[in-house]
């Protein structure tokens, strides 16, 4: 490891080493990650992955049970539950990841800006987080919504808002332990902008802890999408993700539990990915933890 | 005095009361502890021996990474998860630790090995009263009845010189002082009365005169108690006056053992030698303000040399040395094979300061660069709901003056504000009140713009290595961004700067393209002095650059301090609480105390009287590191307790003096007595008392 990282080798392979040897020998970053990889890959190649158009009727074969010619069976309409799954795919994780992106910018500069100034701005912002975080998440997910007319993107930045609170409170207290250490203060004696300061200084140093509270938020956000789409507050037909997938099987639960099992073995498989990674970032990439297996 | 506290009485009535001569109390056989990490296996104690007999103190004397730690974590049997023992056992009494079950060891543990560790705050639990927690020792080894437990913690804590005891007993661990904190842990290590103590750097969190007494406190206690004591310290002084016998720790290897007098005048491996010409010394200083130093770094555990662990740093290396590892010679009890060759070969000596590059400190420029004058800091400390709010005075009223390219050192203990009036000057702390006038302008009175302009000319070298560069950041970024703020150097030629600034600190030039975890210790202390002087700046302040460091790259850091300000005459404002640091660079020395100036002179005329009886105590609790004058010190005792007189004007000093007068102290601000020279002394004595009959 050392003779990688002492051959001088060219920036890239340098980071590239870094982050194989930040991953090499963790079990549950590799699983997690894999699992993650595998199903970002499937919401890419999609359109490649369906057997039938996932909007197609096949009035012959409704509420078929999984066999060699649909895999996961069909719904009441005769649609190819496994190609509305995959479909559905795209727009769950793509919920997920936007609404991940929502929080996180929502969210860090909020907690940057609290913990650096600090005082009565500190109290007031945390405060007013506070009144947000106090709200039931669904339901304030769907007071959003319901003010304006819904839709999958709307969800996704429902979801980020709903989320954003939390990120600034990490946010916050990984800047107010920054903001004492004396490299802030070396860059105070050589009168830098507290611009730079915050974002040249303390924001690089954020980010591993940040890291993994975005991995695990992308499954709180996938779930809360999955929430409100199965309240029909999400994606709209004929658009369709594993919320609505689900929320449309809910009347042959019995009958046909097929059709909300896979969407929800999907979801539940992402979420458990999800979480695998986050935990294995946590693992990785706390400094406490990472020192004491430095030895 | 050890006649006057109480004694501890045998609680083994059972057993034989003269120990088996033939078994040491404790001992270590050929020890190999192992680390499972990431990179593979790491070797933290390599094929370690040593042995300990009753009433006999062993020091064990290693830096950071060179297995002291594990030693005794091997010893107590609370090695870490991923450590394992590959060879060698431990003997207490002859009984093999090894051996023993799980449930036998935690017996012996508690009963027969006495712990105390350098933090205290942190051994004691918060929540339960001093008293109890001894007590507890005592009910789970002893099974005493819970009155019987605390009538004897009360004794205890006597006999470890807490003065006070049933009050301190009913005390919660914060309410203690620091070195009553330690005191009550050694009282708990000793509740048992213990085969074997050890006590791991106990006194390097505490204040220069609070490990005196701690220090005078375990040498009473070797002739007191019958364990045999495992001493573990960094602190050559600190061995000097407690130890019998020294094991030198280097790399997780012995590389030394024997008897303190042989350790300190007839070093046979050359990292003792190295060691002992490289520490400072408060006795005397080394001419030309040069200290002889190790060179290097310590090896990092993972990435040993070949060889002799100590080769690549060793001035003394021959040929073979980098071959094979070096065995343990057992007549000699040294880890080197030179060794017999080497007898009475000196550490060579300092490069002498070039002549001519020295700045005439005395008589250089016209008047001083820097008047400091009433300079205050008071902090509001928010009292809660009912409490009214209190001003805490950090600084109080501080004047100073810093002249043109001298070493002014600020002395003083933890929290006596030195830090504060330090940053004061930078700017890093506004001050309450008071001026800094730096070439003409007052610095405590700039603002936003013309402030930022001249932040270039005043910088700031901060304690702690590891805090003071960003993790995130190259160290070619760190280096760059003085230049690209001041406009100090156009974009094209940052690269060659940076590469100037580097070979200034004496770093190779590949290190721009490393991170600071990257770099040792005394490597990121390196970047961050070449970062401080990266400005040109006109003044620095040196906030205890070496404290944080390893005792064997200390004083080629001082060194380079030297001859950094020896080249371009920058005057420094050296933040210590070391003074044989002090000694060795300053030029001029202020001591602080509770956030007022005692005593400021000449650095050579502070070592000697008349004194300001602070300046006294502080000296006099200096372990030396050589045997015989550390323990024939004649030690000024201060009170442990010392409420001061809070917000009055009187000396700030009176509450711990052991010399003071009475009201007067108390009440009246003391005069400060103007000497020759620019010696000033605070104090109500004449200056007779305090020593100065010769003056």
């Amino acid at each position: 490891m050392n003779g990688v990282r002492g051959a001088g080798a060219a920036l890239g392979s340098h980071r590239a080493a870094r982050a194989w040897a930040l991953v090499r020998g963790r079990a549950t970053l590799m699983v997690g990650g894999a699992i993650v990889v595998a199903i970002v890959l499937i919401a890419l190649l999609a359109p490649a992955l369906v057997r039938y158009p996932p909007t197609e009727f096949h009035v012959k074969d409704r509420l078929a049970s999984p066999s060699a010619a649909y895999w996961f069976g069909t719904d009441e309409f005769g649609r190819d539950v496994y190609s509305r799954v995959v479909i559905g795919t795209r727009l769950s994780i793509l919920i997920g990841f936007v609404a991940m992106a929502v929080c996180m910018g929502a969210g860090t500069p909020l907690g940057l800006l609290a913990g650096y100034i600090g005082g009565w701005t500190d109290e007031v912002m945390m405060r007013g987080l506070d009144i947000l975080m106090s709200f039931p998440s669904i339901i304030f997910g769907m007071l959003i919504l319901t003010v304006t007319s819904p839709g999958p993107f709307k969800t996704a930045i429902a979801v980020g808002i709903v989320y954003a609170p939390t990120i600034a409170r990490i946010a916050r207290s990984v800047t107010l332990s920054i903001k004492e250490e004396d490299y802030v203060a070396a860059a105070r004696s050589r009168g830098e902008s507290h611009l730079y300061i915050l974002f040249g200084e303390i924001l690089p140093n954020t980010w591993a802890p940040l890291t993994v509270e975005a991995s695990l938020r992308v499954t709180f956000a996938i779930l809360a999408a999955a929430a409100l789409s199965f309240l029909g507050l999400g994606a709209q037909p004929p658009e369709t993700d594993w919320g609505l997938t689900i929320a449309e099987a809910r009347k042959f639960m019995t009958s046909a539990p097929w059709i909300a099992l896979f969407p929800g073995a999907a979801m539940c498989l992402t979420v458990v990915g999800l979480n695998l990674l986050g935990d294995g970032l946590r693992d990785a990439l706390d400094p406490r933890l990472a020192r004491r297996a430095r030895g | 005095m050890g006649s006057a506290t109480p004694s501890i009485p045998d609680w083994r009535a059972g057993r034989a009361a003269s120990p088996v001569a033939d078994h040491p109390v404790l001992a270590v056989e050929r020890l190999t502890v192992a680390y499972a990490s990431e990179g593979g296996r790491v070797c933290a104690v390599d094929d370690v021996s040593f042995a300990i007999q009753r009433g006999e103190v062993l020091g064990l004397v290693g830096e950071s990474g060179s297995g002291k730690s594990t030693v005794a974590s091997a010893v107590i049997g609370l090695l870490a998860a991923n450590a394992t023992v590959e060879a060698g056992r431990v003997l207490i009494e002859g009984e093999d630790l090894g051996a023993l079950s799980g449930e036998a060891l935690r017996k012996l543990r508690g009963n027969r090995l006495g712990v105390v560790f350098q933090d205290p705050l942190s051994s004691l639990t918060p929540s339960i009263r001093v008293g109890a927690q001894i007590a507890e020792v005592l009910r789970a080894h002893r099974g005493l009845s819970a009155a019987a437990a605390e009538r004897r913690a009360i004794e205890l804590l006597a006999s470890v010189e807490v003065p006070d005891p049933p009050l301190r007993a009913r005390a919660y661990p914060h309410q203690l002082s620091g070195g009553m904190q330690q005191r009550a842990l050694i009282a708990m290590a000793l509740a048992c009365d213990p085969d074997v103590l050890i006590l791991d750097e106990p006194t390097t969190a505490l204040d220069v005169t609070t490990q005196a007494t701690i220090l005078d406190l375990v040498a009473d206690l070797k002739r007191r108690v019958r364990a045999g004591i495992l001493y573990i310290t960094h602190d050559m002084g600190v061995v000097a006056r407690l130890c019998d016998r020294v094991a030198v720790l280097y790399a997780g290897q012995l590389l030394e053992e024997g008897i303190v007098e042989d350790i300190f005048h007839r070093p046979r491996h050359p990292y003792t030698k190295g060691l002992l010409a490289s520490i400072p010394r408060v006795d005397r200083a080394q001419a030309g303000k040069r200290l002889p130093a190790i060179p290097g770094s310590i090896p990092r555990s993972g990435a040993l040399p070949a060889g002799c662990v100590f080769g690549p740093r060793c001035p003394f290396a021959a040929a073979g040395c980098a071959e094979r590892s070096q065995p343990r010679r057992e007549p000699l009890r040294v880890r080197c094979e030179r060794a017999a060759v080497l007898t009475g070969a000196p550490w060579p000596d300092a490069v002498p300061e070039a002549p001519g590059a020295a700045v005439d400190r005395a008589t250089s420029g016209a008047g001083p660069l820097m008047r400091v004058r009433g300079l205050s800091k008071e902090f509001q400390q928010s009292g809660g709901l009912r409490r009214a709010r209190r001003i805490v005075r950090a600084v109080d009223g501080v004047s100073l003056e810093l002249r043109h390219g001298e070493t002014l050192a600020l002395v003083g203990e933890s929290g006596c504000g030195k830090t504060t009036l330090g940053r004061m000057i930078v700017r890093l702390i506004d001050p309450t009140a008071g001026s800094v006038i730096f070439d003409g302008a007052d610095l405590a009175a700039l603002r936003g713009r013309a402030l930022r302009r001249r932040r270039r000319e005043f910088q700031i070298v901060f304690q702690n290595p590891d805090s003071s560069l960003n993790p995130r950041r190259r160290v070619g970024e760190i280096l760059a961004r003085p230049l690209i703020v001041f406009g100090l150097e156009e974009r094209r030629h940052l690269f060659t700067a940076i590469g100037a600034l580097l070979r200034m600190v004496h770093l190779p030039e590949e290190y721009v393209n490393r991170y600071p975890h990257e770099l040792s210790g005394g490597e990121k202390q390196r970047v961050a002095i070449a970062r401080a002087l990266a400005t040109r700046p006109r003044m620095v302040v040196l906030d205890e650059p070496v404290t944080a460091l390893d005792v064997s790259v200390r004083a080629s850091v001082l060194n380079l301090l030297v001859a950094l300000q020896a080249e371009i005459g920058l005057p420094y404002l050296l933040i210590a609480h070391d003074l044989a640091v002090v000694r060795q660079v300053a030029d001029r020395v202020a001591v602080m105390y509770r956030g007022r100036l005692c005593e400021v002179d000449v650095a050579d005329a502070v070592f000697a009287p008349p004194f300001h009886p602070y300046t006294r105590a502080l000296l006099s609790a200096i372990p030396v590191p050589e045997p015989a004058a550390a323990r024939r010190v004649e030690r000024v005792r201060l009170a442990d307790m010392g409420i001061p007189s809070a917000g009055g004007r009187g000396c700030p000093f009176s509450g711990r003096c052991p010399v003071r007068i009475g009201p007067v102290c108390y009440e009246v601000a003391p005069p400060v007595r103007d000497l020759d020279g620019g010696h000033t002394i605070a104090c109500h004595h004449e200056l007779t008392t305090l020593g100065g009959d010769s003056r």
